[in-house]
């Protein structure tokens, strides 16, 4: 027997949003478009497009008494909005450094026809397979190449990440109004535009997460036998593909679930069974630290380099904070001076906003065990705050935002839902709501000051010295597929970062990093010499254009050269050295890329 | 069922029409596993439709993921049939299960809760007007790219490969120049011309190349190639060389180093 309920306007506002949101899209593409034909304007049409964008369906999202299949559709339309925007930024192939990389790990599954073969330029990418489990199923079953299936699978996945999350904080909150606005609030992570849209291992493994975090909720929430065993079943499923999806995502994955366990054995919320949470909590654990000792053994070695120097970096930020005259380097974000306020606003905002979420998670959801541990995640951003100023904080601030946001956009939700809720006079609440929509804004527009690509690369265009994604043009395609079809696979080839990657992905080549100095030293001496022997590089690349400015992105080759390279511009002379070498042979010319054959030289005494 | 085997047929006949395969592989991948294993797992639950949903795609996401591990554990490889075969073996295996407990339910078939509406025209059209938009806006940025400005160019390149006692030297050039362009080329070995040819025409993403095949112990001091067009024949627009290496010499004293730098 079948009920049927008629509900009218249970779309309220949406098709209109739609169209709304399509011409933001449409703006934002005409700024593409603009900006390849190096129009200067085309920088407005692009944050009008952003704004068209995002303010209509923050507004809407913000009333209270709007439905809740309306607000699944808001929050649909916007998440895949923003995936069009990195779509159409590069939309013929890939041009982010973390996506070739991901890149090459497909080919060579498609090409071997197995998994965990070595990809030298991010080794820890094939142990960490199933972005490229999916994706190469998809090119195997329907021929398309690796880019397009990849699009596609992003996609699907940019889908499950937006409704998991959505029904993640409706499961706990039991409230569909503070979920739509944590949704569009967690929308404002600086990386969710483009790093979290990028076809790489995160991107897939956040969608998953959110997965997983919405069927543990529906687990905890349901009391009936029959959704309790299959319930079990899904959240296995779930937690296997987050841990053989990326490491950082599972290690906070399984922090959460130890938060969540540690949090409910002190609240002890009424009903709660906590069972639930230890044993999601030992589950993954136990999974995450098979899969690590047993298959992605290299995942220790990966992650610790980064991790290696911040307990040092953080004492000494201290020590410096209480004794400036102490002097050091502290990092600052290199941004035009109008970014950086936005971005300051934007840190206050959300930090006064996540202060007074605390006050109001505390009084009204002191008894539930999620809601206290998303208050507690949120807290977490003060810290990250502090990181950001030291040594190789960034990196680190940057890694954490997808997984700090969930707190902060649920605390923020939690403070805008209950302030509009403390006024009744109609003057009142408006007041209200406009200052939270000013809020709202104002923390969208610090994620694009803060997010990925930085100002110079927002938008695509011409050639840039050193500035990754600008970097990628048809110069460097067309060394790609020569290194493809033309040169052994393999070979071992040095060049700056961007031919790097180029190199080591569609080019299929052992891409070697770290040759800077021998490259743009004005000699070939021993030490040159050393240097690229040690390294068995055969063969140097070196693109002219490299001399026409200074590194956009900080530095030519790779983030450990030294300051006397990438703060001066490379000396022409410097780099013709190769041409009067002995035995060193010239096999490429393109008129501004020139590559040698140095291997003989390198072996000189 | 019957849309997995019509995409089984098709993988297994290896056609090689890739919209049809698309458009068959997609809910294949992304909807059915997930579909039918929550329906199995889930038949006396009640789900609300965002529920299915989640569930549908996440599991789906799972089931391939798990699918992966198991074909790379299998005696086979990660290629077409055996994905096929996976993802019909699951979804059949699903499917009917799921059909067998749905039958085997005491007294009618739980209460399953559909919201009904008919959506007005006027929403319809605005949503039609929407997906049009957004697809102009793709068309667009797509458009933009494939006709970017840039700077033509050609490429010249020579490649030894080592083969036992022979060398054999790739000589090649691609054209990115903005339209069809003539070139003239000419390889020299030690001075001597071994090839010389001119009026070769390439239109963009063309290449040329020839191969020659030189025994080690005849192998010259240096190869030479230079590329003209034939616009401009006294200038050199690409120049390319080769040296021997000495490891093509390894067990020999043929080649001596000379020091420097």
């Amino acid at each position: 027997m079948q009920t049927t309920k008629t509900s009218p306007s249970y779309l309220g506002l949406l098709p209109y949003l739609s169209v709304s949101s399509a011409l933001g899209l449409l703006c934002v593409s005409f700024a593409y478009s603009a900006a390849v034909e190096s129009y200067t304007w085309a920088g407005i049409f692009l944050w009008l497009g952003w704004l068209i964008l995002y303010i209509p369906n923050a507004a809407r999202m913000l009333i209270p008494d709007v439905a809740r299949s309306e607000r699944i559709g808001i929050i649909l339309l916007l998440g895949f909005s923003f995936f069009l925007i990195k779509a159409m930024y590069s939309p013929l192939e890939f041009k982010f450094a973390d996506e070739l990389q991901h890149w090459r790990t497909a080919d060579i599954i498609l090409q071997n026809d197995t998994l965990f073969d070595e990809n030298f330029i991010l080794q820890v990418s094939p142990y960490y397979p199933a972005l490229q489990i999916v994706t190469t199923a998809l090119s195997n079953l329907t021929g398309l190449p690796i880019f397009e299936s990849g699009m596609i699978v992003i996609a699907m996945a940019r889908i499950i990440f937006v409704l998991g999350l959505y029904l993640f904080f409706e499961k706990f909150s039991r409230s569909s109004h503070i979920a739509g606005i944590a949704s569009i609030l967690y929308m404002t992570n600086p990386h969710y535009q483009f790093l979290n849209a990028m076809f790489t291992y995160q991107a897939m493994a956040l969608a998953l997460l959110a997965f997983a975090l919405f069927a543990y909720t529906r687990l905890l929430y349901r009391s009936d036998a029959g959704h309790k065993r299959g319930g079990a079943i899904v959240i296995v499923l779930a937690l296997a593909s987050v841990t053989v999806t990326h490491h950082v995502t599972s290690y906070f994955h399984t922090a959460m679930l130890m938060g969540w366990a540690l949090v409910a054995i002190m609240i002890k919320q009424k009903g709660q069974k906590l069972f639930v949470p230890i044993g999601l909590a030992l589950l993954c654990f136990s999974f995450l630290a098979l899969w690590v000792t047993q298959v992605a053994t290299i995942t220790t070695e990966y992650l610790g380099e980064s991790l290696y120097h911040v307990p040092n970096d953080v004492i000494n930020l201290v020590e410096r904070i209480q004794n400036p005259s102490s002097g050091g380097e502290v990092s600052t974000p290199q941004i035009p001076l109008p970014e950086l306020l936005i971005s300051m606003m934007a840190v206050g905002l959300i930090s006064l906003g996540v202060m007074i979420g605390l006050f109001f998670i505390r009084r009204r959801y002191r008894k539930n065990t999620l809601a206290t541990l998303m208050g507690i995640v949120g807290f977490g951003y003060y810290a990250s705050i502090v990181l950001r100023f030291v040594p190789g904080g960034a990196e680190l601030t940057g890694r954490s935002w997808p997984f700090l946001f969930i707190g902060v956009a649920f605390t923020l939700a939690v403070a805008l839902v209950h302030l509009l809720e403390m006024r009744k006079k109609v003057w009142q609440q408006r007041l209200l709501y406009s200052m939270g929509l000013f809020g709202l804004i104002g923390i969208f527009l610090g994620s694009i000051t803060s997010g990925w690509p930085p100002y110079w690369a927002r938008l695509p265009g011409e050639y840039r010295v050193a500035a990754s994604e600008r970097s990628v043009d048809l110069q460097s395609n067309a060394l790609g597929q020569w290194a493809r079809e033309s040169v052994p696979e393999r070979t071992r080839i040095s060049g700056s970062f961007t031919i790097y990657y180029m190199l080591g992905s569609y080019g299929e080549q052992h891409s070697v990093f770290g040759m800077g100095q021998a490259i743009t030293s004005p000699r070939f001496g021993a030490r040159e010499r050393s240097l690229l022997r040690n390294a068995q590089v055969t063969y140097v690349v070196i693109d002219y254009r490299m001399t026409e400015s200074l590194p956009k992105r900080g530095f030519y080759f790779d983030t450990g050269e030294s300051s006397e390279i990438r703060e001066n511009r490379i000396d022409m002379e410097a780099l013709q050295k190769f041409e009067s070498l002995p035995q060193t042979s010239r096999v490429y010319d393109s008129g501004v890329i020139i590559i040698y054959d140095i291997e003989d030289a390198s072996l000189l005494p | 069922m019957a849309w997995t085997l019509l995409c089984l047929g098709v993988v297994l006949a290896d056609i090689q029409n890739i919209p049809l395969r698309t458009v068959l592989a997609l809910p294949v991948m992304f909807i059915f596993p997930g579909y039918a294993f929550h329906t199995v797992i889930f038949t006396e639950d009640r789900l609300n439709t965002t529920e299915r949903f989640a569930y549908t795609i996440g599991l789906s996401f799972s089931f391939t993921i798990l699918g992966g591990f198991v074909i790379y554990l299998s005696p086979w490889t990660l290629t077409p049939v055996p994905w096929m075969v996976y993802f019909t073996v699951i979804i059949v295996l699903f499917s009917v299960i799921a059909m067998i407990k749905r039958f085997s339910v005491d007294s009618g078939e739980p209460l399953s809760y559909n919201v009904v509406r008919n959506g007005s025209r006027t929403e319809y059209g605005l949503f039609v007007v929407a997906i049009l938009i957004i697809g102009v806006a793709i068309w667009g940025s797509r458009l933009a790219n494939d006709n970017r400005p840039h700077n033509g160019f050609s490429e010249l390149w020579m490649i030894p490969q080592e083969e036992q006692d022979t060398i054999i030297v790739e000589v090649g050039f691609r054209s990115y120049e903005q339209h069809i362009t003539t070139y003239h080329i000419e390889v020299l070995k030690d001075d001597e011309i071994l090839l010389d040819e001119t009026n070769i025409e390439l239109v963009p993403s063309e290449s040329w190349k020839v191969e020659f095949s030189v025994p080690k112990d005849v192998f010259p001091d240096e190869m030479v190639a230079r590329l003209y067009l034939v616009d401009e024949p006294t200038t050199v627009y690409r120049e390319v060389n080769l040296y021997p290496h000495w490891r093509w010499y390894q067990n020999t004293d043929e080649v001596i180093l000379e020091s420097g730098g």
